[in-house]
């Protein structure tokens, strides 16, 4: 009787619901959950919190002056000046949004680029599979940080680059996936139903297929965030990144190399230019791979319902 | 040796030929995006050459068709001559020879360590399944996985050198480096610490090893999470089969269970790590090396990039990749060599 007054839940939002109470079990899950989201305000409230000067592009970090010694936090800089006097508080709540405006570009493209190619390999098969699959192959033969670093010195240093060479090197691992779940979903019934009504290929792939292999892309794409990040602060880290003063946390962090000496009265005169940027990166990719990993242990069907 | 495992081998080896035509068009492809003038320095293996830069562009055809283009690069390439780096004045595949004992160094002490710390915590977090050592050793794993190698490295550096002066960046001190290049001491690998065994050279052999430990314990760090999480996992999957019932059924003790039969078992997995963590190392080495002034390929391979030196870059990549696919085969092999379904398959 009480089945009849509920509302016909479709299996799609069972399944949401089910993930988020596995989920919520899991106490490093919410932190991770905590962390992301607390990114995500500072990168949206950037303006509010760190008001750039009109007129200006946003995500050049304002100086107050060129004395090269970093000044410790202040009032007026809540934490302290880097080397050229760029303050670090303005670079990190720039740099935030910076960090998530890469992260999720690249992690967009890749993936709509792993999902078509991915698709083709795996619903075609045969020729079509071989060829696409030993391109992936041939791209992650390479460890990719250092395929990336050859491309962005091919494209010449920049943030823009940056990105163009994440998404060269990210993809394959999307499209590897994509392929192999579509693989064991065109082996099930309701595809062979599909087809046997009329349905286009297209369509077959789109509306039934894809839905199907949603959720592995999910936990794949949490967790790559957090790894394009540290690659992204690696190679601006080496110089490969935009030039000096922009809100990058990579930069900030190489900024502080000259001074991990300190002076001679007091060795950590400067901690805050190399421990504060570190730290926010650091949060900031934790907080992505907690996520990825709470998600992944509620959707695998090793672990789930035990 | 099976026959079996003899033909899995021979057709492993024959796959290995497609994905190195591969990787050389690859890299190939990304000497396309420079105009001739810039890619004339792939061919020579003097800097005086770089005045004839026409000469060049026509002895190498670099204004012909692409295909004649990637033969002539391919022949030169197996030849062994990568270009010339402009950053260090030398032969690249000279300059990554010279350098590479350096980075073997750094790997031959830090990948035991990621090996046996990775199996220790992974097999003690999934035997104390969510006790106090499971959360800890799994909080760990995700700080270690998340930790950027750079600013870890940094950091290391600020407390041990700059606050308490000890562990200083660099491969050896000034009077050991003095020592080393004064032909007193005889190089045979280029591995410090092993040619200061050899040369029975107590003092040296300690400088090296002082050099050697913030760089190893930051490679540890970012690496063990990888293989610690795969054995914990292993170790569950092993734990709950039959056969582990069936011998604790049989009264065996707990340390007989999951010693003998158990982790036997759960190891199997964490072998195909090793290519992973080879990617991972070498992908490591160039930061680390960086942080720590450590003058492997790594470090040389980052402070040519900063230069834009496209030769010493692309054959760093190259050297790289042939590494990554060798380390592959050898997992390969030895998966078919501890699992037979895989070679009969």
């Amino acid at each position: 009787m009480r089945s009849s007054l509920k509302i016909e839940q479709s299996p799609r939002i069972k399944e949401i619901i089910f993930i988020l109470t596995r989920m919520r079990e899991n106490p490093l899950s919410i932190v991770g959950l905590a962390i992301v989201i607390s990114f995500a305000i500072i990168a949206i409230s950037a303006h509010i919190l760190a008001p750039p000067v009109y007129g200006r592009d946003p995500y050049i970090i304002p100086r107050s002056g060129y004395y090269p010694e970093p000044q410790p936090p202040s009032p007026e800089h809540p934490f302290g000046t880097t080397q050229g006097q760029y303050d670090l508080y303005y670079g990190i709540i720039w740099g935030t949004r910076a960090a998530y405006r890469i992260g999720v570009l690249v992690v967009a493209a890749s993936a709509v680029i792993g999902i078509a190619v991915g698709s083709l390999a795996g619903y075609y098969k045969g020729f079509v599979d071989e060829i696409l699959m030993r391109i992936t192959d041939i791209i992650l033969a390479f460890p990719s940080l250092i395929l990336a670093m050859a491309l962005v010195v091919a494209f010449g240093p920049g943030l823009d680059s940056i990105t163009l060479a994440l998404i060269l090197v990210g993809w394959p691992g999307y499209a590897r996936l994509v392929r192999g779940e579509f693989l064991r979903i065109s082996a099930e019934d309701f595809v062979e139903a599909a087809k046997a009504i009329g349905s286009s290929d297209l369509r077959v792939i789109i509306r039934h297929i894809l839905p199907n292999a949603i959720f592995p892309l999910l936990v794949y794409a949490s967790l790559d965030i957090g790894s394009i990040i540290l690659v992204a602060a690696a190679l601006s880290f080496l110089g490969l990144g935009p030039p000096e003063g922009y809100a990058d946390w990579g930069q900030l962090i190489s900024l502080s190399r000259n001074w991990i000496t300190g002076t001679s009265t007091n060795p950590f005169a400067y901690w805050h230019v190399y421990t504060i940027p570190g730290l926010f990166l650091f949060l900031f990719v934790m907080g992505w791979n907690l996520l990825g990993d709470a998600l992944r242990d509620a959707l695998d069907p090793m672990l789930r319902r035990r | 040796m099976s026959s079996n495992l003899r033909a899995y081998i021979a057709r492993r080896l024959l796959l290995l030929v497609p994905t190195l035509i591969g990787m050389t068009l690859l890299v190939f492809a990304i000497t396309q995006l420079f105009d001739p003038v810039e890619r004339a320095a792939l061919y020579i293996t003097d800097p005086r050459q770089a005045r004839f830069v026409n000469e060049i562009i026509l002895k190498y055809g670099l204004d012909q068709p692409i295909y004649i283009q990637y033969f002539n690069w391919i022949t030169q390439v197996i030849q062994g001559n990568l270009g010339w780096s402009q950053s260090l004045h030398m032969k690249v595949l000279d300059a990554l020879v010279t350098r590479f004992p350096a980075t073997a160094e750094l790997a031959i002490y830090s990948s035991p360590l990621i090996v046996i710390l990775g199996i220790y915590l992974g097999k003690l977090s999934a035997v104390k399944r969510n006790t106090a050592i499971d959360h800890a050793s799994r909080v760990m794993a995700i700080v270690g996985w998340s930790l950027p190698s750079f600013w870890l490295g940094i950091m290391l550096l600020a407390i041990f050198y700059g606050g308490l002066g000890v562990f200083p960046p660099g491969r050896l001190s000034e009077w050991a480096e003095a020592l080393v290049r004064s032909g007193e001491f005889k190089l045979y690998t280029g591995l410090y610490t092993i040619d200061a065994i050899i040369n029975l050279n107590l003092p040296i052999f300690l400088d090296a090893i002082y050099h050697l430990v913030l760089p190893v314990i930051t490679l540890t760090t970012i690496n063990v999470a990888l293989i610690m999480r795969v054995m914990r996992s292993s170790m569950l999957e092993q734990l709950g089969k039959m056969y582990i019932i069936a011998a604790r059924a049989r009264g065996l003790d707990d340390k007989t269970v999951i010693d003998k039969h158990a982790t036997k078992n759960a190891l199997i997995p964490v072998i195909t790590l090793s290519g992973l963590l080879t990617a991972g190392m070498l992908s490591g080495v160039v930061i680390t090396e960086t942080v720590f002034e450590f003058k492997g390929i790594g470090y040389f391979a980052a402070h040519a990039a900063t230069q834009l030196d496209i030769p010493a870059v692309l054959g760093f990549a190259l050297f790289a990749g042939i590494l990554f696919i060798i380390a592959n085969l050898i997992v390969d092999i030895l998966y078919a060599y501890v699992d037979p379904r895989i070679r009969l398959g």
